[in-house]
């Protein structure tokens, strides 16, 4: 460990966390303060919700544990938690952070070891982990102390664990990155590992679906089982993650402490040093394999150009396509907006599958309940705010931010703003039509739907999503992104997703109070779906034209200089 | 033809003057060189006559076409080529042909011929139906000049053309124009190649701090001081207005 190094760190992390670049947009310009002020309350108010849900969970947890002699396995679940998320996706931030960074081309000539240069990442992505470790396993920690007479000890070795516990599954994700990025030529695998890395994370949804529905059925069980016999719980959730238990018996301070401890703190030092020799062998070769570009260089003959050229469409036909091309062959763009949409359609069928113990019972149970015409009614609304809320995507509020460095194109051509929007509008509901269809398509199998009830949610959905896409769009046009050179610096810190996100959700307040006030009213329900539709409509038209009016002052550069 | 018009530019809320007070007409036939040292104004300039900035105050035309009012129009007049090639990389380079030649209204009888002539002359028919990026800087610089010329609009606006050009490409480009003058029109271009302004340009503008603070032929700013190269005259130019 060398200045050098240290120098390496510290550059690395200003430019991973933008601290630079933050003193200089909102120290030194005191008027943007508000955005991130803003942004922090948003992230608060929702991962403040979220935390204290979770801390409710883990007293239940422990005070569970504690009446079973067996207090520790509150610590035992965090930190399992936490190392297996880790773990999941470590493996995909430090392939990002080693491998697809634009600045390894910089690091590269640099006189730095590869081991360095790894070691430095690493710490990067280390630090960002501590964002969700900590929130994961303070409050376990707080909690155990209620249960277990603890010394000033547990809350050194806790602290020291906490920071230690990304150690452990980070380095196991560094090494099965770099043994894949070896074995596979970096060339191809860029795109490919970003499509996998998504279907993966489709997977672990899923299975975190599955195994929520399963652990509550074997909760029951399991429960059942705690008070007839005695079973070691702890030992069985740390079997899935040994370094779990050892955390676990390091803070429980009895006589074998010290040596899970040491054992704890041994293997993560081990299996790190490993890493870095392995970083030393092989990162070098994978990542100059990666830069390796090649056209195919098939020129075409006159005819195959005449056909490319015979055909002349409308300029938004032509912005459309050009939209179209580019958003398809983005991986991370078709990863941050499609995968949540096929997300929530899948866990939709397994929510409808395992609502009961009996699958599919469950979603003829709740088809009989919905069957009653209020009932129909408040499905079909649900419905229709479900696709409201997945269109406030990333297909809308980077609608413009999407074309980065090559704003400019857009920008100056003779094409008039009106025709760009109606192509990005046309494109976002491209893409969103298909996860409509299917959405309603899972109903009408599982809920045995009406062809009325589906006829009043399509026209209910047109003006809702068409109304969500605006507000993402505008969103953007307001906060634009161009200075972006991979598409992972796109989604990083995007203002415009957090405001969208509260845009959506201030626009379904709106429309939920309005709903609410309608069918409380004498109404029928005929009168009450005509109004919400046109509600919706109506609002579509202004929201249209404040769109045109920001995204013109885009265009015109206002927002460019 | 192109008419700047008192144009200014500031940002920082007004403390730092990128463009002040501007005016210059280009005349038909012409070709203008914009020279500077880095940070004088002239990226700023050409963004806010391509409309990719916008004035604080000030006018700008394209042969007659008011870039605040008939900006569509002024457009379609003009061939702009940035300062930096980026261009869609995950589009092939003829998608992206095509693309422009859409929103740039080419008749489909005019695009095949103008493209082909096009890529022949700069030497990418090879690689035209790769991805874009796959090419190197100089290709999607060529790639970038295709796509501005294939409209054959009357006003080129090129900043720093030649960079990242290869000799031949280079020499190419100057010929053609050499050529598009010849036919009446206008090209406004940047660059920090003295001897290029020096062989090609019919007049020369020199900014500084967002001035300009000469403009006229080479004999015109030499003033009669007939043995001082453009480099000389540009260097003496801008130290005096820093003084």
């Amino acid at each position: 460990m060398n200045r050098a190094f240290f120098s390496l760190v510290k550059t690395l992390l200003n430019v991973q966390y933008g601290i630079s670049e933050f003193r200089e947009r909102y120290i030194k310009d005191k008027r943007r303060l508000w955005q991130p002020i803003v942004l922090g309350l948003i992230l608060l108010v929702g991962f403040g919700t979220l935390f204290v849900m979770y801390v409710f969970m883990l007293i239940g947890v422990a005070a569970g544990g504690a009446a079973l002699g067996q207090p520790e396995l509150v610590l035992t679940m965090t930190i399992l938690l936490a190392q297996v998320i880790e773990l999941i996706t470590g493996v995909f931030t430090i392939m990002t952070a080693f491998y697809f960074a634009q600045d390894l081309s910089i690091l590269i000539p640099m006189p730095l070891k590869p081991s360095q240069i790894v070691a430095a990442k690493f710490i990067g992505v280390m630090l960002s982990e501590y964002l969700l470790t900590i929130p994961l396993m303070a409050p376990a920690i707080i909690i155990y102390a209620n249960y277990a007479a603890v010394s000033a000890m547990y809350w050194i070795i806790a602290v020291i664990i906490t920071l230690l516990a990304p150690i452990l599954p980070l380095t196991i994700a560094s090494l099965i990155v770099m043994v894949l990025m070896r074995l596979v030529s970096a060339t191809k695998s860029k795109e490919f590992f970003t499509v996998l890395g998504a279907v993966l994370g489709v997977a672990v949804s899923i299975g975190i679906q599955f195994f929520s529905r399963h652990m509550t059925i074997l909760g029951r069980d399991g429960l059942d089982n705690f008070a007839i016999g005695n079973m070691d719980f702890v030992r069985m959730i740390g079997s899935a993650f040994p370094p779990a238990l050892w955390a676990t018996r390091a803070m429980m301070m009895d006589t074998a402490a010290a040596l899970y401890f040491a054992l704890f703190v041994g293997v993560s030092a081990v299996l790190f040093a490993g890493m870095l020799l392995l970083a030393q062998a092989v990162f070098y070769r994978s990542v100059l394999a990666g830069t390796e570009v090649s056209g195919r260089r098939r020129a075409l003959n006159q005819q195959q150009l005449a056909g490319v050229l015979s055909k002349k469409r409308s300029h938004t036909r032509a912005l459309f396509n050009k939209e179209w091309k580019l958003f398809w062959r983005t991986p991370m763009f078709v990863t941050n907006t499609i995968m949540p949409l096929i997300v929530m359609p899948v866990v939709l069928i397994f929510s409808m599958m395992t609502m009961t113990s009996s699958p599919g019972q469950g979603s003829q149970e709740l088809a009989v309940s919905f069957a009653s015409q209020q009932g129909s009614m408040i499905f079909n609304l649900i419905i229709v705010a479900i696709f409201i809320a997945a269109s406030g995507n990333a297909v809308g509020y980077t609608a413009f931010s999407r074309e980065g460095h090559t704003f400019w194109i857009s920008a100056a051509a003779p094409v008039d703003v009106k025709e760009c929007i109606n192509a990005k509008l046309l494109s976002a509901w491209a893409i969103m039509a298909p996860f409509v269809v299917a959405v309603i398509a899972i109903l009408s199998v599982f809920m045995h739907c009406s062809l009325v009830d589906f006829i009043i949610i399509t026209l209910m959905a047109i003006p809702g999503i068409t109304l969500a896409i605006f507000l993402a769009m505008l969103m953007d046009a307001l906060n634009p992104k161009f200075d972006w050179d991979t598409p992972q610096m796109l989604f990083k810190n995007n203002a415009a997703s957090g405001f969208t996100l509260l845009a959506i959700l201030l626009l379904l307040a709106v429309l939920v109070l309005i709903a609410i006030l309608l069918i409380a009213s004498p109404l029928g329900d005929g009168m009450v779906y005509a109004i919400l539709i046109a509600v919706m409509t109506g609002l579509t038209i202004p929201g249209y034209f404040i769109l045109l009016d920001a995204a013109r002052r885009l265009y015109r550069g206002t927002r460019l200089s | 033809m192109i008419e700047l018009k008192s144009v200014s530019k500031a940002y920082n809320r007004g403390t730092v003057k990128a463009v002040n007070n501007l005016s210059l007409t280009v005349q038909p036939g012409e070709i203008f060189g914009f020279l500077g040292p880095n940070g004088a104004g002239k990226t700023t300039t050409i963004k806010l006559m391509v409309g990719l900035l916008e004035p604080d105050s000030g006018s700008i035309s394209i042969d007659g076409f008011d870039m605040r009012t008939d900006a569509i129009e002024a457009k379609r007049r003009m061939a702009y080529v940035p300062d930096n090639p980026d261009v869609y990389e995950k589009l092939r380079g003829i998608e992206y042909l095509n693309f422009i030649a859409d929103v740039y209204d080419v008749p489909v009888s005019q695009r095949k011929e103008r493209i082909a002539g096009l890529l022949d002359t700069f030497e990418l028919t090879d690689a035209v139906n790769d991805l874009i990026q796959s090419y190197s800087h100089g290709m999607r610089q060529k790639i970038v000049l295709i796509g501005a010329l294939l409209h054959d609009p009357s006003v080129w606006i090129l900043d720093e053309p030649m960079v990242g050009l290869d000799p031949r490409s280079s020499f190419q480009l100057k010929e053609l124009m050499r050529q598009h003058c010849d036919r009446g029109h206008t090209v406004f271009f940047s660059t920090h190649v003295m001897e290029v302004a020096e062989r090609l340009c019919d007049r020369i503008g020199i900014i500084n701090k967002g001035r300009l603070i000469a403009c006229g032929t080479l004999e015109e700013l030499r003033h009669g001081q007939r043995d001082e190269s453009l480099e000389q005259l540009f260097l003496q130019l801008t130290e005096e207005a820093n003084v």
